[in-house]
């Protein structure tokens, strides 16, 4: 090692941190070299100055208050910790409350939240005659009072503002269901046609429910507009059926939880076609699919045909949520689609439009 | 002879750089303070309190300063000795909390000076007009000065004239006796850069008490 390596080595010579070669090494220079002998020596004397440092005392009172800092802390990291997790008597019924509204809330987000879902491709065949003699006729045009009164109020409601919206033009006439499973008018039957007008008044034959739509009113005014036998024969067995209808309708209480009756629903899954509007060659015009996917979530989508049975789009509609108005009812913002269901399984489809549409279950 | 001592010194540093950790004297008293025996806590604070004093007070350089350190240290140590792992002694962990405790009042006490909003030498307005301020001195008298006038004084005086980074070194070394890889762990420095600091620190403190003391 050169001279001052060997000068910079000599504060670790003296607490005896050098190997047993460097030692060796700078104790042989040491022996030639005054410069780094007198600084050794200096060096020591330096060393002795500092550990003669006497020791201050500490005061009488530090361990005491030093004591008396850690035990208040630890009071309050103790006090802290019996808050946080004592008493159990106080904690158990808060903790037990606070499941139940996290319960709770859930059960509700997750019955008004649902996640969207996709609309199946609707089939694009046409519509032959056969296929029209199929379409499901209704089994009833006019709801029992006592039907009606299930879910008065909102339904009052929605009908007013649909009947509002609906124009009173003989095109308007062309949309009503009526027309739809109607084959031409038979003459003969022009007086049932005149009786079913009265029907929903004898049928009543009680005072009629209070907020009764004012669409059912303009139903019963219908008879106005030429029957078909088709409808005639509809109202014909809704006339031999209404009285039992109605006692169905009555055995539903009116606390009755109305949810069964849409749990209970068999069409679930299963995507069903209503002809709503046809050219006046008879051909659809417009055709309405329906899926029902469970209690407060309906698919609902509209194809458009020409009169030669040409399809020219078809407007999808994805209501995968929406709110239920009422227990039986489900109304869709944008389109104002409707489904309504009863006890005895007849429902009905309705939009802002078009009057409703009695589907055959 | 000197040499043999420190041989002996550097063979038991030489031990402790194996890994091994060092048994402990307090590891019993740790163990009940952790699980929150105040009374074993206690026994620790009365047994440590004059060696982290000592500390402080060589770093800090004002005694009140330095009781406050200590106290402020042993609540530290109290609060987090759920977190010390033993793999270190306990003096070396207290002693590093004091040290970084004394440097943060070292920081706290220069901003203050340096933002000290006056002078004490400035004079004041009262009513009889501007007066100077004269505030009875806390030091010494000058006999008692001349007493102590000694070489402990001088060494002390030429402590405190060092840089904070010397300093805490040649404290830790010369008067804790800490090993140079226990003082590398404490500050966190490597060994190479511990001895630098303990070379140019008594390399200083040597040439002041040259300066003050004329020969060594």
């Amino acid at each position: 090692m050169r001279h001052k390596a060997i000068r910079h080595r000599l504060s670790e010579y003296i607490d005896g941190s050098v190997t047993a070669e460097e030692k060796a090494e700078i104790e042989e220079h040491l022996k030639t070299c005054t410069v780094c002998s007198d600084a050794l020596r200096e060096l020591k004397k330096t060393v002795e100055h500092i550990k003669t440092i006497e020791e201050v005392e500490p005061p009488a009172w530090m361990a005491q208050k030093t004591m008396a800092r850690v035990r208040t802390e630890a009071e309050q990291k103790q006090g802290l910790f019996r808050r946080l997790y004592l008493p159990l008597h106080v904690k158990l019924p808060i903790q037990a409350v606070a499941v139940l509204f996290l319960a709770i809330a859930a059960f509700y987000i997750y019955r008004n939240v649902q996640p969207t879902a996709r609309f199946e491709e609707m089939p694009t065949q046409q519509f032959s005659p056969e296929e029209k003699a199929a379409v499901p006729a209704p089994r009833s045009l006019e709801p029992s009072p006592a039907a009606n009164a299930k879910g008065e109020p909102s339904k009052a409601k929605d009908s007013s503002l649909r009947t509002k919206q609906v124009p009173q033009t003989p095109e308007y006439r062309a949309l009503d269901m009526r027309q739809e499973y109607e084959s031409p008018p038979a003459p003969a039957l022009e007086g049932k046609a005149a009786a079913r007008a009265q029907a929903p008044k004898e049928l009543a034959g009680q005072p009629a429910p209070a907020g009764e739509s004012k669409l059912l009113e303009r139903r019963a005014a219908a008879p106005q507009t030429p029957a078909p036998a088709m409808m005639q024969e509809q109202v014909e067995s809704a006339a031999g059926t209404s009285q039992q209808e109605e006692s169905k309708h009555e055995s539903v209480a009116p606390g009755q939880d109305k949810k069964g009756l849409l749990d209970r629903r068999e069409d679930r899954g299963t995507i069903e076609k209503v002809i709503i509007d046809r050219h006046p060659n008879g051909s659809p015009k417009l055709i309405v699919s329906y899926k029902i996917i469970n209690s407060h979530k309906v698919q609902i989508a509209e194809e458009r045909f020409d009169k030669d049975g040409e399809r020219h789009g078809i407007q999808k509609e994805y209501y995968a949520s929406g709110q239920v108005k009422t227990e039986a009812q489900y109304g869709y913002g944008k389109l104002d689609w409707y489904i309504e269901y009863y006890p005895d399984g007849v429902k009905r489809i309705g939009k802002s439009n078009y009057d409703w549409f009695w589907l055959k279950n | 002879m000197g040499n043999e001592t420190n041989s002996l010194a550097a063979l038991s540093y030489n031990k402790g750089s194996t890994g091994i950790p060092p048994a402990d004297d307090d590891a019993g008293l740790v163990a009940r303070s952790r699980q929150g025996d105040l009374d074993a806590f206690e026994q620790l604070v009365i047994k440590h309190q004059k060696r982290m004093l000592n500390t402080a007070y060589r770093l800090i350089g004002d005694y009140d300063e330095a009781c406050e350190v200590v106290q402020d240290a042993f609540v530290s140590a109290h609060r987090n000795i759920k977190t010390f792992r033993g793999d270190s002694k306990f003096t070396t962990w207290l002693t590093a909390i004091t040290v970084n405790l004394s440097k943060n009042r070292l920081k706290h006490l220069k901003s203050r000076q340096g933002h000290e909003a006056y002078s004490l030498d400035d004079p004041v307005e009262t009513k009889d007009g501007a007066i100077t301020i004269d505030p009875p001195s806390t030091a010494p008298s000058v006999l008692d000065r001349l007493e102590k006038c000694d070489v402990q004084n001088r060494v002390q005086d030429c402590i405190k004239v060092l840089d904070p980074d010397f300093r805490e070194v040649l404290v830790l070394r010369d008067l804790q006796d800490l090993s140079y890889e226990e003082i590398g762990d404490l500050l966190k420095i490597p060994g190479g850069t511990v001895k630098s600091r303990l070379f140019r620190a008594r390399e200083m403190v040597k040439d002041c008490l040259k300066r003050v003391m004329g020969e060594l």
